[in-house]
């Protein structure tokens, strides 16, 4: 069960978008074998390079960051038993590649409820990022619950 | 995310409460994708990876991301309407998907609203497996100009 002292605690990070980390992404997901296929940007941010993330690429700074695992394990919940159970964006403004981005994760709840079998916990974290221009691009949460091993 | 279709604006007039507006089919997803995943995304939980691993959690091999699903019902959604106009997107997750598994997403509009100057669209959105099992549901909002 998780460290329910750790309510409220925020993990900062700092993160450089790569425009090559954006093609890798946007190519695993393609399930395609061809070349990095990557959309064009609007040119609205003057700093902007013309490379635009996909909508779930945050999750790309908050994994290599270490800020989730490293919640985990301040948590005392072992990475094999979670799983996710639901994710939430909302997407404020763009990123591009070389934007620099602030990212506070939160862990926002702990709850318990029952389950079929047995009572499971649900951990939510809810992370804010911001770019180098301050501006709030993306506000995610996700919901992940300790399953227990059969 | 995928091609430059997404970067032509729907009109918002002639979208209804019904349409179905977002409908991606995936190649089958292939262990070597997971391996993919795990690497650009930086999720190197070992149940996406390592059959043993995966099989001492109690499945029957390795299981995809549920960030990997969220990923193509994402692009399904930007194959439709620019990545500017994506608003917000909430799915939980039902079901695992396994290598082979053929994953379809279908987003069916449920509301549409005029606010001011800006004409807002929710949908709800499904990621199923070829047998059409629900692997992801949710909604989500797109926000497109009123003229």
């Amino acid at each position: 069960m998780a460290d329910k002292s750790k309510l409220g605690d925020t993990y900062e990070f700092d993160w450089m978008v790569e425009q090559g980390k954006i093609a890798e992404f946007v190519d695993a997901v393609s399930g395609h074998a061809s070349p990095a296929s990557v959309k064009r940007g609007s040119g609205e941010s003057p700093a902007c390079s013309d490379t635009v993330a996909p909508p779930t690429f945050t999750t790309v700074p908050i994994m290599w960051s270490g800020v989730l695992f490293q919640a985990f394990e301040d948590l005392a919940i072992p990475l094999s038993s979670i799983m996710h159970a639901e994710q939430s964006y909302e997407f404020l403004g763009e990123i591009h590649a070389r934007d620099l981005l602030h990212g506070a994760m939160e862990i926002k709840s702990i709850t318990e409820r029952e389950g079929r079998s047995g009572p499971m916990e649900f951990v939510l974290f809810e992370t804010v990022f911001t770019n180098q221009h301050g501006r709030t691009v993306v506000r995610e949460q996700m919901l992940i619950v300790e399953r227990k091993k059969p | 995310m995928t091609e430059t279709k997404g970067n032509i604006l729907p009109d918002f007039h002639s979208i209804a409460v019904g349409d179905e507006v977002v409908r991606l089919i995936k190649p089958p997803v292939t262990k070597v994708q997971l391996v993919r995943y795990a690497g650009a995304s930086g999720d190197f939980n070992p149940l996406h990876t390592d059959d043993v691993i995966a099989r001492q959690s109690g499945f029957d091999g390795v299981v995809a991301h549920g960030m990997l699903i969220m990923a193509f019902m994402a692009e399904a959604v930007t194959a439709w309407v620019p990545g500017k106009s994506f608003k917000a997107v909430k799915v939980r997750f039902k079901g695992v998907t396994r290598p082979g598994d053929v994953i379809t997403v279908i987003g069916t509009v449920i509301e549409k609203q005029a606010t001011g100057v800006e004409g807002v669209v929710e949908c709800t959105i499904e990621a199923t497996g070829q047998d059409g099992d629900i692997k992801a549901a949710g909604t989500f909002e797109v926000v497109l100009p009123l003229d």
